[in-house]
């Protein structure tokens, strides 16, 4: 492995019973980290942590977050609390950042309204994240927000503060654009990688949800641009699993080996 | 998220099969078409003419099928053009560059680029001649070779230009969100239009192009008053879904998931009073262009 990135997995695609038991998972998996939703019980987690020496990578308050551009202020009230509590379980925890999804462009929410009431939202967390040392990363997703990386940067630099930067994900991009790309224009705003396949020839033949139901390094992500991209803005951040797609019939253990493979390979493209 | 994915996916179709019925019944209704009778005019885009024959042949099925106008692609015989105009008495409101895919304003070549600029030019000259008062341009396209912010400084960068002309004739050039990968927020489509501080320039706008990714009634609204010319086209986000990404086209219009009433709410907010151009297909045919104007009207009644 010629890069200097950590390989995480998103907790729920670890299997186990307990907290303890997945993040054993992992760590016989061969992972470094564990990236766990946030809310869960810090103490289990941190026990698990410093029983396994597996770190946690980042929180992911991912679902709490969409609620950032709610209609409703009592909605965006609890969005904001929710990711509060998730830097100060960062804190704990020993993890850089929060996965924040930077809310959500519906039928009934336009895509102005979700700006402003995400900054505005996020802007509330800033001094506590500032004050804390952990970062806020907002997610590309699926949610029909911040479609142009050249928008996605302006966005983060508007907050003109150091602990708001990015999480990149890898699959969610080709859908419309081109990773490589993305990266290179968000550059050191980078915070985390998530690592995700997707296939531009399901979604054309099959389905557009159909793009997720393909393996790692089978899908349309062109790995060694991507990884150039990664090495020329000198990123040495983890690199997270968060896969979208499980094969039929597989041993969950079996299967995180695999894909732990899968992302060496990736890493040393 | 994949779970995530999957509950909004999930919710969206719900959403999606409670609203088709009611479009539908609201553009039947003759009583609700009356109420809100839109003074907008009636265009084809030319390139989606199937009928068979000389230019003249295809103005007259257009005329014969009811619409007002039609929107001409550039570089074809002007003469040819304006004999079967005003011979038909059609009108012809916007121009449609031939070579704004083939040589975009946003290629790596600075020779292509300049190319495009020329058709671009030509494409101007055309519009004035017939009385268009915009032309259609595709501002670039981002690829694999061309990302997306080389495509932003490039296609400004050409554009400007052709400024001077467009000034100098009156013709304004109309940028269009197409699947070209760029321009995808519509905050951002408007901050491109409004960096060229120019009145010759504003946006063409798609209304089926943008389903796949946002709500056309949210680019209506942002994009206001830039708004030259409106494209009515439909798009079947359901058979996106299941059948693969370009068959979300393969729909007629009144058929897939465009909430027309919306549309055309947020087309009266902003005081659109231009034209509405049919971009679908079906067009093959006498019979088929009269049912893209049945089609239209009921839209333009929603």
């Amino acid at each position: 492995m010629k890069r200097n990135l950590k390989k995480g997995i998103w907790y729920t695609s670890v299997p186990g019973g307990t907290v303890l038991e997945k993040f054993q998972a992992a760590k016989a998996a061969g992972f470094d980290g564990v990236e766990p939703p946030s809310h869960l019980n810090q103490e289990e987690i941190l026990r698990a942590r410093d029983e396994t020496g597996v770190a946690v990578c980042s929180v992911s308050c991912g679902g709490p977050t969409r609620d950032l551009s709610h209609p409703d202020a009592a909605k965006r009230a609890e969005a904001v609390k929710s990711l509060e509590q998730a830097v100060r379980e960062a804190k704990r925890y020993g993890a850089a950042s929060v996965l924040v999804v930077p809310g959500a462009v519906t039928g009934q929410i336009s895509y102005a309204e979700t700006y402003q009431r995400v900054q505005e939202s996020v802007r509330k967390v800033v001094p506590l994240a500032e004050e804390l040392g952990v970062r806020l990363a907002f997610e590309n997703v699926w949610n029909y927000f911040l479609l142009s990386p050249m928008e996605a940067a302006r966005f983060v630099d508007e907050f003109r503060s150091p602990a708001v930067r990015w999480q990149f994900d890898v699959g969610n991009i080709l859908n419309f654009g081109w990773p490589e790309h993305w990266i290179r224009i968000l550059g050191p705003r980078i915070q985390t990688l998530h690592v995700k396949e997707f296939s531009r020839k399901k979604r054309d033949g099959e389905g557009l949800w159909k793009g997720f139901a393909v393996e790692y390094l089978e899908g349309d992500n062109d790995w060694p641009a991507v990884m150039k991209a990664v090495d020329e803005i000198g990123y040495t951040g983890w690199a997270t699993l968060e896969p979208a797609w499980v094969p039929p019939d597989v041993d969950p253990v079996a299967r995180l080996r695999q894909i732990s493979e899968k992302l060496d390979r990736i890493i040393a493209i | 998220m994949q779970r995530r994915e999957f509950l909004k996916t999930g919710a969206g179709a719900l959403a999606l099969a409670a609203l088709a019925p009611h479009v539908l019944a609201e553009a039947g209704n003759p009583s609700a078409a009356a109420a809100v009778k839109r003074p907008l005019k009636r265009g084809i885009m030319w390139a989606t003419v199937g009928v068979k024959g000389t230019v003249l042949e295809k103005m007259k099925a257009i005329k014969e099928a009811g619409f007002d106008g039609v929107e001409m692609m550039s570089h074809m015989d002007a003469d040819e053009v304006l004999r079967a105009r005003d011979a038909t008495g059609l009108l012809i409101p916007s121009v449609c560059g031939r070579d704004h895919w083939g040589k975009p304003l946003t290629h790596p070549d600075p020779k292509v680029r300049a190319e495009g600029v020329e058709a671009l030019k030509q494409t101007l000259r055309d519009a004035k001649r017939y009385g268009a008062s915009s032309v259609l341009l595709v501002p670039g396209v981002v690829s694999k070779e061309v990302a997306y912010n080389e495509a932003y400084e490039r296609s400004q960068a050409e554009i400007r230009k052709a400024l001077p002309l467009a000034q100098e004739l009156g013709v304004s050039i109309a940028i269009e969100n197409v699947w070209n990968h760029f321009l995808l927020s519509p905050l951002e489509a408007a901050r491109y239009v409004d960096e060229f501080n120019s009145p010759a320039v504003g946006w063409q706008f798609d209304v089926g192009n943008i389903l796949n990714y946002g709500w056309p009634e949210q680019w209506i609204r942002i994009l206001g008053p830039r708004i030259k010319v409106i494209h009515i086209k439909e798009f079947s986000r359901k058979r996106r879904d299941n059948e693969g990404l370009w068959k979300g086209f393969e729909v007629k219009l009144l058929e897939g998931d465009n909430n027309w009433p919306a549309v055309m709410k947020a087309v009266d907010e902003i005081g659109y009073r231009g034209w509405a151009i049919t971009e679908q297909g079906g067009g093959d045919s006498p019979e088929g262009l009269k049912d893209l104007v049945v089609r239209l009207d009921k839209i333009l009644a929603a």
